[in-house]
């Protein structure tokens, strides 16, 4: 049916936006960079040719969450399976299958193992914002401007002086400094777009949005010892 | 295995290849203090916001949008808010929503749902309207069956609606009862525009046989072909489908699948109506709307409407041709006794003109009520950009006609300052622009080339030469506040002052240092030394003349001269403190500290015009005001940028601010009430009003544009800031006396910081008499004076005479009674001089002329009240006591100084005698009362406006033409005096209460004074005027215009 090609069109869209963070995930599992990739991409052709994805909920967090149950399912059933046969396309796809029939209990796996999913998700999307904004700045020709005040992108950096930066840039210091202000504003813009396309509901964007600050935030991401972020305000 | 790189700023581990390098976390965080938006705590986990909503909730969702419930902040109010849902964007979706937004915005119909807003947030499109919280036609289908009459105004409303659209070449497409929205109250408004077609156009938009409307209501010719077959006739003949389900309870075609509802609908007739019991006109009305054919339909949704409407009427319907003498006898029936008489009469042309009148009635109505909305929506919201188009609307409500509220909506719009922005000059340089004070020339950079220019063509740009071929420009810094030098920076961080008349560059030159200001007079210049703790003032012709003192701050920067010249705010980058200095003598007069939680934000300051508050943003979202005029420095702060501030200014009535935040927005404040009279997107350092307060220039350094808004300034109101006392400003209350002199001249004012005298027109401060706490104050009618009540020391008197040329002098205050009891109110005959006065327990009697008899004593009933009024004939005192749990308004004779009668129903009391003294204005618990004098009957009664509302202090004019009334909390009421009606309603921002009021003679001036500090004098005659050109004046006689003669000064005289 046409809805379901839609759908499915749909899907593949956002698979690709989480095609890096399962990766990474798999990556930060113990796989080697080659194998973590390969596999990636078998589980998301799989995912897509399942009936599983008709199970994928876009409502926050659902569907990260839906997705990292169907990994973690068929990374169970392939350890099960490496030991008994060679790993084979059909196996993942049927394993997705059943899940589709089965539905996969949340909370299968333990709470580290979300945060570091969510975490790999948090870069992607940042990843992205940050280099589609660059690519933009640079095609407008701003790329040398860009290189100077990228520095100061994050918050409380300044790897120079205000004045040295626009020194270098031939810019007053209050031009510098409007011009930080809207590459943040910027970032920020392309981050709520970047998140809107995962979401199933623009109020979700807010949502994730916050969610996204809390996994980068929180308590042991990336070392213990970070200090407290509200310290600032 | 290799240690991970860490972020030197919060210590977290880099990804390699990711980012850029740079941190996660701190990238994070600079995009969140972009706005403050996520780390706020108080925020619901929840939450969603679009620009200016809050507490979002799902409504309705769709294959490709979401509805929303919000609430919107300014104006406050409940609405709905339709965005695309992200996933399903396409541009051609886009498109299609755009223009759906566009259409709600053109089309302005009390039937049409208004849209408030558009806008992307995050990528999605959004639109704001007005919520309709009342469910859907289709949800309330039972409720109309057999309702014939209901259903046909309902569909003759639909109808108009549908028809405006048409008018506007706007179809709709998709009419259907699930697009029928009900509000609150039931009123019915044609929504979802999402298929519309512009018509003449024909836009890949409107082809797509997928985005076609429900079959069940589509026009046959639509159905069978695609959308661009619709026409006007096509939705008259959705309305048509929505009459017949209203009618018959069920849609005219039901079957099973599409194919099979598509062919009924192409080639069935639908059950006749009358069947169903379903009156035949209706029923004709309705299949003819129905029919097949385009061109057997009506031709328009208004002919529908008018044939409804004819219905309900009991006409004859166009629908079905009918005989004449069928016509006639309908109208007999509605008129039996005149068609006996009017055999002759052309029955067709009278039922022509009653259908007209008829319908020029209700769309009177119906315009009346939606522009008496608007105008109250808007004076509501406050917004002053709003201003002008509500004044606008409220003189079109006016000539449908004047009602109450529509008049003291538009008194509070002429209230209100204007704002609106005026043009946009592009700047070509990402540097600083100075701005001279008037607001007409500026001075850039560009292209390392110094520039004057100016707003007006006429004029060429003025291209100034460096002093020096080595000297490369880089910012003008700033104008004197004489606009006649202007502080330029060069390469390399020097400093040249050039000499705009003299068209020539002064000798000095300053390296090494920042934060250089000028002196208002354009005289003096301040600097402060970088990497050190000296500051220096001087005269920057004769750079020998200067003073250098040493400021507790490191690296202070020198931030503004007060305008008198008589103080220098320094301040620093590391630090919140505000340094006030002695400009003569570099004494530190006043630190003042103020929260910081940022350092990357420079403190911005401003001083009041009067130089007796100064402005600051410290690099916290909050601006604070610090008044410096009374015993101590106390602070205000005011609320509303989600971020730090960038800059700030005064009007110069110093009645307004304006401030620029890093939330990319202009707001500006109204002192005496801190609300936000407009918040404007806008970004940059730098703003500055014009010397005439009318213009505020922006530069808008994200734009790089100067912005010049112009500024509106209310002419028949001032607001007075006064002195306050304590530093803790929630228990500061007063002042507590106000008068005005008979002329309206003069507004004199007491409080606990003394008296202060006002130039009643323009609210300039004249001058100040040290009488300690003054507890209340008022002019002798005949004017020559006024008296002083100090509680714990007596009564006192000032004469007030004219000199010459506007020149006044006032006596210094003379004790006209001495008493250490304390002293409440006092009233004053101009008949017998004698002054009645509530003191300790008792009431007391002070002769003021001739020998200065002892007061006599009149012992009250009960436990005193202290309000006290005296007829001007001096015959009789009304008091207020307590007596036995109940408060009594008690009337004593004065000649026989006894209790001669006891009010009733006046608890709680205040009073005021006409001046002919036969009538007594009370305002108690019970609402305003007018008794006779000596027979104490009731002339009229006005209830309190509400439970919460009381009346509490009624003023007359001295010539008893006025009467105004303070509601607590609420604004003041002008009433008749002679027959207790309503007037007109005069808002006050002072939420928590108003003190005391007071009339000049002729009624031309009102003093209101606030709990704050804060006088407001409204001009009445300038408001009448105003209110007339706008067609919403009273019937009264006009108030003549006060005395324009300025008062140029006063003087303090001995006695």
């Amino acid at each position: 049916m046409n809805g379901d090609a839609a759908g499915r069109e749909a899907l593949g869209k956002l698979c690709q936006a989480y095609w890096r963070p399962v990766a990474d995930f798999l990556r930060q599992q113990g796989w080697k960079q080659a194998d973590a990739e390969d596999m990636t991409q078998e589980f998301f052709s799989s995912l897509l040719a399942s009936k599983g994805w008709h199970r994928a909920d876009r409502a926050r967090g659902k569907f990260r969450n839906f997705l990292l149950g169907a990994l973690m399912r068929v990374l169970h059933k392939d350890r099960e399976h490496n030991h008994a046969q060679k790993r084979g396309g059909g196996q993942m796809l049927a394993s997705l299958d059943a899940m589709a029939e089965e539905g996969f209990e949340p909370g299968d796996w333990d709470v580290a193992t979300t945060k570091i999913f969510d975490q790999a998700w948090a870069e992607q999307v940042m990843d992205a914002a940050l280099e589609s904004l660059a690519t933009e700045w640079e095609e407008d020709g701003r790329g040398a401007a860009l290189q100077v005040l990228l520095a100061f992108l994050p918050a409380g950096s300044q790897p120079i002086p205000y004045e040295q930066a626009a020194e270098q840039l031939g810019m007053s210091l209050g031009a510098v400094k409007s011009q930080i202000l809207r590459l943040r504003q910027q970032f920020r813009e392309r981050l709520e777009l970047q998140i809107a396309r995962t979401v199933s509901a623009p109020h979700e964007v807010a949502e994730e949005m916050r969610h996204l600050y809390e996994v980068l935030a929180s308590p042991g991401f990336p070392s213990e010892t970070s200090p407290p972020i509200s310290a600032e305000y | 295995m290799t240690p991970p790189n860490l972020c030197i700023s919060c210590g977290s581990a880099l990804s390699p290849g990711r980012l850029r390098g740079l941190c996660p976390r701190c990238l994070m965080r600079g995009a969140v203090v972009v706005t403050h938006e996520l780390d706020r705590e108080d925020r619901p986990a929840e939450s969603f916001c679009i620009p200016g909503h809050e507490n979002l909730r799902e409504l309705a969702r769709g294959g490709m949008g979401i509805v929303y419930q919000a609430r919107q902040i300014a104006p406050q109010r409940e609405v709905a808010i339709k965005m695309l849902l992200p996933q399903s964007i396409t541009d051609e979706l886009r498109e299609r929503f755009r223009l759906e937004a566009r259409t709600m915005a053109d089309l302005n119909h009390p039937g049409i749902l208004p849209l408030h807003q558009f806008g992307e947030w995050a990528g999605v499109p959004f639109f704001t309207m007005k919520l309709a919280s009342g469910g859907t036609l289709a949800e309330r289908r039972a409720r109309f069956a057999g309702e014939w009459r209901k259903i046909a105004t309902l569909l003759a409303e639909l109808a108009d609606a549908v028809a405006h659209a048409h008018a506007h070449g706007v179809l709709h497409r998709d009419l259907k009862p699930g697009n029928i929205l009900f509000d609150e109250t039931d009123r019915a408004y044609v929504a979802d525009f999402g298929l519309v077609k512009i018509a003449n156009t024909d836009s890949n938009l409107t082809r797509s046989i997928a985005m076609l409307g429900t079959p069940q209501y589509l026009a046959p010719e639509v159905a069978a072909k695609d959308a661009r077959m619709a026409t006007v006739r096509s939705d008259v003949y959705s309305l048509g489908a929505i009459l017949y389900e209203l009618l018959a309870q069920r849609p005219p075609f039901v079957a099973e699948g599409l194919p099979a509802l598509l062919r009924e609908i192409a080639e069935t007739e639908p059950s006749p109506l009358r069947k169903l019991g379903v009156p035949l006109d209706l029923a004709t009305i309705t299949h003819t709307a129905l029919a097949k054919d385009p061109s057997r339909r009506y031709e328009s949704a208004a002919a529908f409407a008018a044939d409804l409407r004819s219905w309900l009427a009991g006409e004859a319907i166009a629908a079905r041709p009918v005989s004449s003498m069928e016509r006639v006898w309908l109208y007999a029936k509605r008129h039996p006794a005149l068609a006996a008489l009017s055999m002759l009469l052309a029955a067709a042309v009278i039922t022509g003109v009653v259908i007209q009148q008829r319908a020029n009635a209700s769309l009177r109505a119906t315009s009346h009520q939606a522009l008496t909305q608007q105008v109250n929506a808007i004076r509501q919201s406050g917004q002053w950009e709003l201003r002008d188009a509500g004044l606008e609307a409220a003189r079109e409500a006016a000539l449908l006609g004047n009602d109450l509220d529509l008049r003291s909506d538009a008194i509070t719009l002429l209230a209100t300052p204007g704002f609106r922005e005026v043009d946009r000059r592009p700047f070509h340089q990402t540097t600083w622009t100075a701005i001279m004070p008037n607001g007409e020339i500026y001075a850039e950079v560009q292209e390392k080339r110094l520039w004057l220019r100016t707003f007006k063509s006429s004029i060429p740009d003025e291209e100034i030469s460096p002093p020096d071929p080595s000297l490369v420009f880089q910012e003008a810094t700033s104008f004197s506040g004489d606009g006649n030098a202007l502080l330029v920076c060069f390469e390399g961080s020097l400093f040249r002052i050039w000499q705009v008349k003299e068209k020539a560059w002064a000798e000095v030159k300053y390296a090494g240092v920042w934060g250089l200001v000028f002196s208002a007079d354009g005289q003096s210049i301040a600097y402060g030394e970088i990497d050190g703790k000296m500051v220096t003032i001087e005269d920057w012709r004769h750079p020998t003349q200067r003073i250098r003192f040493s400021s507790a701050l490191t690296n202070p920067a020198p931030k503004a001269f007060s305008p008198d010249g008589k103080w220098l705010a320094i301040v620093a980058r590391e630090s919140g403190t505000l340094e006030i200095h002695d400009t003569a003598t570099g004494e530190t007069v006043h630190t003042l500290e103020n929260p910081r939680w940022s350092n990357s934000f420079f403190p911005v300051v401003a001083w009041r015009p009067d130089s007796q508050a100064i402005a600051i943003g410290t690099g916290v979202t909050d601006l604070f005001v610090w008044y410096l005029d009374g015993p101590s420095p106390h602070r205000r702060r005011f609320m509303g940028h989600h971020s730090e501030l960038q800059g700030v200014a005064w009007h110069p009535s110093g009645e307004w601010l304006a401030t620029i935040g890093f939330d990319y927005t202009l707001r500006l404040w109204e002192l005496s009430s801190g609300r936000t009279g407009a918040v404007i997107p806008a970004f940059g350092y730098d703003l500055q009003f014009s010397t005439d307060g009318r213009t505020l220039l922006v530069n808008d350094t994200n734009r790089h544009e100067l912005v010049r808004y112009g500024m509106t300034v209310p002419n028949v109101v001032r607001h007075v800031a006064l002195p306050r006392q304590a530093p803790d400003e929630n228990i500061q209350r007063g002042p507590w006396g106000v008068a005005l002199s008979p002329d309206g001249k003069f507004a004199v004012v007491g409080g606990s910081l003394g008296t202060w005298i006002l130039d009643a027109a323009d609210g300039r401060k004249l001058l100040k008499l040290s009488t300690g706490l003054v507890n209340e104050v008022s002019f002798a009618p005949e004017g020559g004076g006024f008296w002083i009540c100090a509680p714990g020391r007596g009564i006192y008197q000032s004469r007030l005479s004219a000199i010459n040329n506007g020149v006044w002098s006032v006596t210094a205050p003379q004790l006209v009674w001495g008493t250490r009891l304390s002293m409440a109110r006092m009233s004053q005959s101009p008949a017998t001089g004698l002054i009645a006065a509530t003191a300790g327990d008792d009431l007391w009697l002070v002769p003021t002329r001739g020998e200065h008899a002892a007061a006599q004593k009149l012992t009250l009933p009960g436990v005193p009240m202290n309000p006290v009024k005296q007829s001007p004939d001096g015959r009789w005192i009304v008091s207020a006591s307590c007596d036995n749990h109940a408060e009594l308004s008690c009337v004593w004779d004065v000649q026989t100084r006894t209790l001669v009668h006891r009010l009733p129903d006046t608890l709680q009391c205040y009073m005021v005698f006409s001046p002919d003294s036969r009538t007594l204005y009370t305002a108690s618990h019970a609402g305003l009362a007018a008794w006779d004098v000596g027979t104490w009957a009731p002339r009229w009664t006005r209830p309190n406006p509400g439970a919460l509302q009381v009346y509490n202090y009624p003023v007359l004019s001295g010539d008893g033409h006025t009467l105004a009334i303070s509601r607590n909390s609420h604004g003041v009421d002008l009433i008749d005096p002679t027959t207790g009606a309503l007037l007109a309603t005069l808002d006050h921002p002072d939420a928590r209460s108003i003190g005391w009021l007071a009339l000049d003679h002729t009624g031309s001036r009102l003093a209101i004074n606030g709990s704050q500090y804060n006088i407001q004098l409204w001009d009445l005659h300038r408001l009448r005027t105003s209110l007339a050109t706008l067609h919403l004046d009273w019937s009264a006689p006009p108030i003549p215009a006060p005395d324009p003669t300025p008062v140029q000064g006063i003087l303090l005289t001995p006695n």
